[in-house]
């Protein structure tokens, strides 16, 4: 019995030794890191990408957490109102934060309540369908939806996310009409499609990328065909002007004090551009940006008006749907 | 390469001092963290996370692999001790196991629950290394539609739970699934019945419903009565299970491991699912049904190795498809990643010596685990022997600290105790608690796949039927519902036709 | 026409109107077409299940003859003093917890249900009193490194 608890004794003074060790004002203990999605989501690859680094670089544990649902709406809401201490980090994805607050109904965050620290990666979005559907271009693609209104399931994470509104502004361009399937996170998307599930789906070029064997890649949002996708035309070689992607990284509730913004954007900097990391990201799927606070806020403003100038020429997302 | 081979590769890759320590943290940690309730075992991953980067994914996997068994065992300790579940998949093991300490059995149940554990997870394993690919392509061919259909019939098998009457079991079922909707809804984002109070935005939680209707219900519905000097009758006589117990359990036990094995395969709440559809099978399969929740050990057998053997399960959808079932095993996909491993179908070819290290080390978990929990079965049933004046308050500190340390949040300590009101009131009604809590851990994964199944069929309620394995769990759905009414509606017709003919038939 | 009548017809109201609130608060949050379930489509449909279900208990309470139960609802005549209590001292905790910070709250509440519960001594209560909070305090602040409160005493 003696044996246990001295195996307690040294093993919390362990953990203590460890966590302690690099203490200086900030951060004095565990960082939470918020996923608004589910595991195993790009969210939660990129953060577990991080980690080490960033732990290393701050020394402390950074514990990540899940509140999946809306989309991310559920997570945001609550990032909101969290205490703004810099210990609370949350991932986000632009188009969703930009769109959400404008066209969902209760949510409780508006686009302004953060600052972000800094954009860690992009995914172009592309279409994917299913192995055994009978379409093998795009072209073929919208013919068969065209002859089909609202047959074609079509699934995404989210409703008014970036995938949502692939979705939308695809339909607008084309002409067709698709029946959008809300799901809470991509594992969900991939089981569904390499199942067999849903017919199609607008997902990031990391499901594209790791199921391409699964799964029939139409194209790519991207301006050039992706390097871990050689064979996949982009929608602009399609004669569609199409570039729909969702950017990533790390925010923080805007009440945070400029220094400890500053110190952790120091941290997620050193950890993109690390080049161990940027390759982990491309053999993943991923883009990899290196943006502190300043370049996040441009590419965001960039991306509103871009957006916005998107709903108004397509009329797209009336309220309330 | 055959399988020999590929053994020897695990053994070697385990069988180093550190992997062998971290296996023995791992389990350590998992263990007390499933006694603890609220301290999930992804806690305690956090916790011990940094402490593996610097060694091999490997060892990093074997530690966390521990702590995930461990939690699972744990929690099966207080639900069995003083009827507080440790997480949602033991609430099952409370109905029989705590009815066994009461009657001076807490050992042979606590004996039983570990043994069960290992052999079912020893069975996972072989599961998982002989048949992990086909099983996978299993999992994939449950969409939407056959999990709604899953899920309802879930919720139907839980009236079988009940003790007494099947209809308020259902009440309580449906009163749980409407509970579940509590909260920001996950498709739209419309908020329901939160009142604005932010903690209520992802719904009620789980952990303070069942310390409320599990816990603080119990301890005030004890408190009610008269002075107890001893909460065990009897005294506490052999530690271990006897012969018969052991007769009694093994096909439970082997039942339970192939259950849970393969609904463990499917992502979502596997270990809860499969410990009560095995206590529905050994229910119905008994000769004697209605001695369940007395304290039958095959309703502690079965279970338990049902929710371990699901456990074991739950890695396969990683090691296949490159997708976590939950998030613990997330942490392992992402530790997977760290270094620089890409989880997917090709996995198990190309890091041949990961994936048998893992294998191995799952068995050496359970092994561990049988081995570190076994002498303390003796110290456990010690707890028991506190003079409950003296432990009632400590249960409710328990309960008190685990939900509060959730999120820090007082609102949640609030519902718990409002759980504990209406769980008291729900005992002295005669209703159980089971139903609403297994139909609260269901129902908002049950509502989800119901709508997306509704939107990708466009409306058509057909879709259920036309999917074949859809169309399984609905048939069985309705027989199960139909079963309890037809022999009323066979004794009904007997006296009928007895007063007809005017004589006994 | 035994006890048990009258508490499942309690009971079948009390199911009853949760049912119907349901029901009615989902049409205040759109229950959605079969294409395109909305928010308010399970609380709806199960809101209406509930009520059925409690319909058929009521009734059934009419129609079938039950057993009688224990006599009285509690236990004892003083039972329900010491359940009232045990839920006031838990509210307190909540309440407390923030103000006093956890080593005292703790203290206060293990001491309060030992002694007045199931009246125990003096000195017993005192040693099981201190002995909890500072064990727990060790357990869950220090090894767990839980965030537990801290008082306005600063510990």
């Amino acid at each position: 019995m003696q044996k246990w608890k001295w195996m307690f004794g040294a093993f919390a003074v362990f953990s203590m030794l460890t966590l302690n060790a690099g203490a200086q004002d900030f951060p004095k203990g565990s960082i939470n890191y918020w996923n608004p999605f589910n595991p195993g989501g790009e969210v939660d690859i990129a953060a577990r990408a991080m980690q080490p680094y960033l732990e290393k670089n701050l020394g402390v544990p950074i514990v990540v957490n899940y509140f999946p649902g809306a989309g991310g709406a559920l997570c945001w809401s609550k990032l909101a109102a969290a205490k703004p201490d810099g210990y609370t980090v949350g991932g986000f994805s632009i188009p969703h934060i930009i769109l959400q607050p404008m066209f969902m109904k209760d949510v409780a965050f508006k686009t302004e309540d953060f600052v972000i620290v800094s954009i860690v990666e992009y995914t172009p979005i592309g279409l994917a369908v299913k192995k055994d559907f009978k379409v093998n271009t795009v072209r073929e693609f919208i013919e068969y939806a065209k002859a089909n209104p609202g047959k074609i399931s079509c699934g995404g994470v989210g409703k008014f996310s970036g995938h949502h509104f692939a979705t939308l502004q695809f339909m607008k361009l084309t002409g067709t009409n698709l029946n959008y399937a809300t799901f809470t996170g991509t594992s969900q998307v991939q089981t569904a499609i390499l199942g067999g599930h849903i017919d199609a789906s607008f997902t990031n070029s990391t499901l594209l990328v790791t199921s391409r064997d699964q799964i029939k890649v139409l194209a790519v949002g991207s301006p050039e065909r992706m390097p871990q996708l050689p064979d996949v035309p982009t929608f602009k070689e399609l004669d569609l002007e199409f570039y729909p992607r969702i950017a990533r990284g790390v925010m923080v509730p805007k009440a945070v004090p400029r220094e400890i913004q500053v110190r952790l954007e120091k941290a997620f900097l050193d950890t993109t551009s690390k080049p161990e990391f940027k390759v982990k990201m491309e053999q993943g799927g991923f883009v990899p940006q290196v943006m502190g606070i300043a370049d996040s806020h441009k590419y965001l403003e960039a991306e509103t008006k871009l957006l916005n100038k998107l709903i108004q020429d397509y009329n797209l997302l009336q309220p309330t749907k | 390469m055959d399988l020999t081979h590929y053994i020897l590769l695990g053994a070697q890759t385990l069988f180093t001092p550190t992997n062998i320590l971290f296996c023995f943290i791992g389990v350590l940690m998992g263990t007390l963290v499933g006694v603890l309730p609220g301290l999930g075992p992804t806690a305690a991953i956090a916790l011990l996370l940094p402490n593996t980067f610097h060694v091999s994914p490997v060892s990093a996997i074997i530690m966390l692999a521990g702590i995930y068994y461990g939690a699972m065992y744990g929690g099966s300790t207080t639900s069995i001790l003083v009827n507080i579940p440790g997480e949602a998949a033991s609430v099952i093991t409370c109905l029989d196991g705590y009815q066994m300490a009461l009657k001076g059995r807490a050992g042979p149940a606590l004996g039983i629950a570990a043994f069960g554990s290992f052999i079912a997870g020893t069975i996972s394993v072989l599961g998982l290394m002989l048949v992990a690919p086909p099983l996978a392509k299993f999992a994939l061919a449950f969409g939407p539609a056959e999990y709604f259909s899953l899920m309802l019939m879930g919720i139907v098998i839980l009236i079988y739970l009940a003790a007494g009457s099947m209809l308020k079991a259902l009440m309580m079922g449906i009163f749980g699934l409407l509970i579940g909707t509590i909260g920001m809804d996950a498709i739209s984002g419309t908020q329901r019945l939160t009142f604005g109070i932010l903690e209520l935005c992802d719904g009620v939680g789980l952990i303070p419903a069942i310390m409320g209707l599990f816990g603080v219900a119990e301890v005030i519905a004890n408190v009610e009565q008269a002075i107890r000097t001893d909460v065990i009758t009897t005294k506490v006589k052999n530690l271990l299970p006897n012969l018969q117990d052991w007769k009694d359990s093994f096909w439970p036990i082997i039942r339970g491991s192939f259950l849970g094995f393969f609904i463990g395969v499917l992502p979502g709440p596997a270990p809860v699912i499969s410990s009560f559809s095995s206590y529905a099978i050994e229910k119905k399969l008994s000769k004697t049904p209605e001695k369940f929740g007395t304290g039958m050990i095959q309703g502690v057998a079965g279970p338990e190795s049902a929710n371990n053997a699901a456990t074991g399960g739950a890695f396969i959808p990683l090691f296949t498809l490159g997708i976590p079932a939950n998030s613990v095993i997330a942490v392992l996909l992402g530790a997977f990643m760290i270094h620089g491993i890409q989880p997917g179908p090709m996995l198990i070819s190309k890091y041949p010596d990961l994936f048998w290290g893992t294998i191995m080390s799952m068995y050496l978990g359970n092994a561990m685990l049988l081995i570190l929990n076994l002498p303390l079965i003796g110290l456990w049933v010690q707890v028991l022997k506190v003079p409950y004046p003296i432990l009632f308050p400590l249960i409710l500190l328990f309960c008190l600290v685990g939900v509060f340390s959730l999120n820090f949040s007082q609102v949640e300590v609030a519902l718990m105790i409002g759980f504990g009101v209406f769980g008291y009131l729900a005992r002295k009604f005669k209703f159980e608690m089971a139903p609403l809590v297994l139909a609260l851990v269901i129902g908002p994964m049950m509502e989800n796949n119901l709508r997306l199944s509704l939107i990708i069929s466009q409306g058509s309620p057909w879709v259920f039927i036309k999917h074949p394995i859809s169309a399984a769990f609905i048939f069985i759905t309705l027989a199960l519902l139909i079963s309890p009414v037809v022999p009323w509606i066979g004794r009904r017709r007997k006296k009928l036709q007895e007063k007809v003919e005017g004589e006994k038939v | 026409m035994g006890k048990a009548q009258n508490y499942n017809r309690i009971a079948a109201l009390f199911f009853l109107f949760i049912g119907v609130f349901f029901a009615l608060y989902a049409r205040t949050v759109e229950i959605g077409t079969f294409t395109e379930p909305g928010p308010g489509f399970m609380p709806f449909f199960g809101g209406l299940t509930l009520a059925g279900m409690s319909v058929a208990l009521l009734l059934r309470t009419f129609i079938r003859k039950m057993a009688e139960l224990g006599s009285s609802f509690f236990p004892q005549k003083d039972s329900w003093k010491r359940v009232v209590a045990v839920f006031l001292a838990l509210i307190a905790y909540n309440l407390v917890l923030q103000h006093l910070g956890f080593t005292l709250t703790t203290l206060f509440f293990i001491f309060f249900l030992v002694k007045f519960i199931f009246p125990q001594s003096l000195r017993r209560t005192l040693i099981v009193a201190i002995l909890s909070a500072l064990g727990a305090r060790l357990l869950f602040i220090n090894f767990l490194e839980t965030q537990l409160p801290k008082g306005f005493l600063g510990f």
